[in-house]
């Protein structure tokens, strides 16, 4: 197993790890990884709570907001609220985040003893006993600009760099080679291929044979990933 | 459609499990891989057959590389650690590769592209690079090509083609096993290619007249023994040794008259003085001066083992026509197959008085120690001819390539012409006058 998803692995399981950053290039799993290992930390996939920032998103999209309910506007609580209460939370491409949703940040992933965010209702939400925060990004911390104060509350801050070997095995299986053929493409960043390609790939040849699904799959770099995948079998 | 589109995007890293690697467009049409500094060069448009062909074949280096079928690096250190030149190395990391690739069904293989240089100028290319291109060209649709146009333009002989032939097979039949081809015996291999074509140690020298180049001499490697490296490669026989060799010098008291009377001091007005009763005038003519004359000479050595029988009347001919020649049989001790023995037979006029006689006491039916007796050759006098069916053999009657390659070695390096009979030796003395050398191509 590759030391980095080594590590993500047995932090989060042990439950030592309550706030992490991983990131690197696309496609390598972190998302899914992160998801699976929190799921098994709090023995119910119900409990873990997912959201993809963007630029645009606001933090009443995250924390929540009142919504009209018969007469009257109730209280409706976002991904984040209902993670910091009894669940794990996965954020997707937190570089993208915009300021005040980066500043929000800034209290949910706060030291458990003294974080707390007072809500519109008049509540103080904190986090629970085992809440955990795995947030994922393309960029390294620099690259993405996070502030030094955010950066500092993670736990770890890990830089994955080749797809999860649980995905290469699944993409070996399913196609002799394939999966090795994805993990050695993400040596040389400027042509790697994504496992996503990869699965499309293995969908589209039930459809259009191999030769022309690989085209439409992996685009120029089709030839060298058939010609090495021949090659190895 | 944009250029980029018109170009596959190359993915070395996928092919050697190691990476980044620097992409460079090639715009002659070839390509190569540098391992170390993780360079990969080809063309990339999309739309070209022998662009494809190309890529997959740099594809293959790379492969065969990761999997471990041929150790490139090492076979580069080893054959520049043994003096074999790299264009070797290189043609037969290219034939593993284009067999390799064609067991995986990668048929673009066969479509990779040769640019020979037009007939005029290909008579100035090295003999070795010819060879090496036709090595190189193993598993491809230009190989026939290649090969028909260096045999009818007299570049290669047919035991020449006929040997990367056998060369190539050896080297394809261990491709198609997926297992790790040893690199002690690719270096054997072309070990036994750079002793028959080169390049050897003494430099060619291009400059001259004209229009600054001259043509790069023919082969002077005894094609017969080139033959016979062929069939033993393609048996795979490789190592052999040399017996150890004895040398006899029996009395040579028979004279022949004719012989001696040709090398007897001639009288004259200079030189020593040797005729001392026809220095007074006007009784003697003054001649008391001697000179020798002028004789053609040069050392024959015959192969007497089996077939390989010689009468007196063919060395009393022998002598007569080459006054000054010297002539030793050998072959293997009798009744011992890990010796042999080399026996002088005639040497200046005289020889030994039963030939027949002789050779039986002393000499077996086996060769074994061809290439002991080829060394003893090379220090007589010139020219140097060698009476042989062009087998050669070592302990225990045993033919090897190994042994066949140092017997090339040993003539071309020592200028050795082989003859095959003694009756082909008289014919050529009779027309000629003289020993043939191995400037002689016809006998």
């Amino acid at each position: 197993m590759s030391n980095a998803w080594d590590i993500l692995n047995r932090a989060v399981l042990s439950g030592r790890v309550r706030r992490a950053y991983i990131w690197g290039s696309y496609g390598l799993g972190k998302s899914y990884t992160s998801m699976q290992l929190l799921a098994k930390r709090l023995q119910s996939f119900d409990r873990v709570f997912q959201v993809t920032l963007s630029e645009d998103m606001v933090v009443q999209e995250l924390l929540g907001h009142y919504v009209p309910h018969a007469h009257e506007f109730v209280w409706h609580d976002g991904p984040v609220a209902c993670a910091m209460r009894n669940g794990g939370l996965v954020v997707n491409e937190l570089p993208r985040a915009s300021g005040a949703v980066r500043d929000l940040f800034l209290a949910v992933t706060d030291d458990s003893a003294t974080a707390s965010i007072a809500l519109p209702t008049g509540d103080k939400l904190r986090p629970h006993d085992g809440f955990t925060v795995i947030a994922t990004g393309n960029q390294s911390p620099d690259q993405a600009g996070l502030d030094p104060a955010l950066l500092d509350r993670f736990d770890l801050v890990l830089e994955v760099k080749t797809p999860h070997p649980d995905v290469i095995s699944c993409l070996n299986k399913a196609r002799k080679g394939l999966g090795s053929a994805i993990h050695d493409s993400y040596l040389d960043p400027e042509r790697l291929v994504s496992p996503r390609q990869a699965f499309a790939w293995l969908r589209l040849k039930e459809e259009f044979g191999e030769s022309e699904a690989a085209s439409l799959a992996f685009g120029d770099k089709a030839e060298g990933i058939m010609t090495v995948l021949a090659a190895l079998a | 459609m944009s250029r980029e589109r018109q170009r596959v995007i190359p993915v070395p890293a996928i092919a050697h499990g190691k990476g980044p690697f620097r992409i460079r467009e090639s715009s002659n049409g070839g390509g190569f891989c540098d391992f170390r500094d993780k360079i990969f060069s080809a063309p990339l448009r999309k739309d070209s057959i022998t662009a494809r062909a190309v890529r997959t074949h740099e594809y293959g280096h790379l492969i065969t590389d990761r999997i471990g079928l041929l150790a490139h690096k090492k076979l580069m250190k080893e054959c520049a650690k043994a003096g074999i030149d790299q264009g070797w190395a290189n043609a037969a990391a290219d034939a593993v590769v284009n067999t390799f690739m064609l067991t995986k069904d990668l048929g673009e293989i066969r479509e990779l592209p040769l640019c020979l240089p037009d007939d005029e100028a290909l008579a100035y290319v090295p003999k070795y690079t010819l060879a090496q291109t036709l090595l190189r060209t193993d598993g491809t649709k230009v190989r026939m090509e290649v090969k028909w146009k260096l045999r009818d333009l007299d570049l290669l002989t047919y035991e020449e083609v006929n040997l990367i032939d056998q060369a190539a097979i050896s080297l394809s039949e261990l491709s198609c096993f997926e297992k790790p081809i040893r690199v002690p015996f690719v270096l054997t291999l072309l070990s036994y290619l750079q002793t028959v074509f080169g390049p050897f140690d003494q430099p060619i020298t291009l400059a001259g007249a004209g229009d600054g180049f001259e043509k790069v001499p023919s082969s002077l490697v005894d094609q017969g023994l080139v033959n016979q490296l062929s069939s033993l490669i393609g048996s795979q026989t490789f190592s052999g040794v040399w017996g150890t060799m004895e040398e006899v010098h029996p009395p040579l008291s028979k004279p022949c008259q004719k012989a001696l009377q040709a090398l007897r001091h001639k009288p004259g007005f200079v030189g020593p003085f040797r005729f001392p009763h026809r220095a007074l005038l006007p009784s003697g003519d003054g001649m008391a001066f001697a000179h020798k004359r002028r004789a053609q000479g040069g050392t024959v050595l015959i192969d007497m083992s089996g077939s390989m029988a010689i009468t007196e009347s063919q060395i009393s001919e022998l002598l007569e026509r080459i006054p000054a020649v010297r002539v030793a049989g050998y072959a293997s001790a009798e009744g011992d197959m890990t010796r042999g023995r080399l026996v002088l037979l005639a040497n200046r006029g005289f020889r030994v008085n039963n030939v027949w006689q002789t050779c039986c006491s002393l000499l077996g039916n086996g060769n074994i120690v061809d290439g002991p007796a080829l060394q003893w050759l090379r220090k007589q006098i010139r020219p140097l001819v060698w009476l042989s069916d062009g087998t050669v053999t070592g302990v225990d009657d045993f033919c090897s390539a190994q042994l066949t390659s140092e017997a090339i070695s040993i003539t071309r390096t020592g200028g050795i012409k082989r003859v095959a009979t003694l009756n082909d030796l008289l014919g050529f003395i009779g027309r000629h006058g003289r020993l043939p050398t191995i400037q002689d191509l016809h006998v």
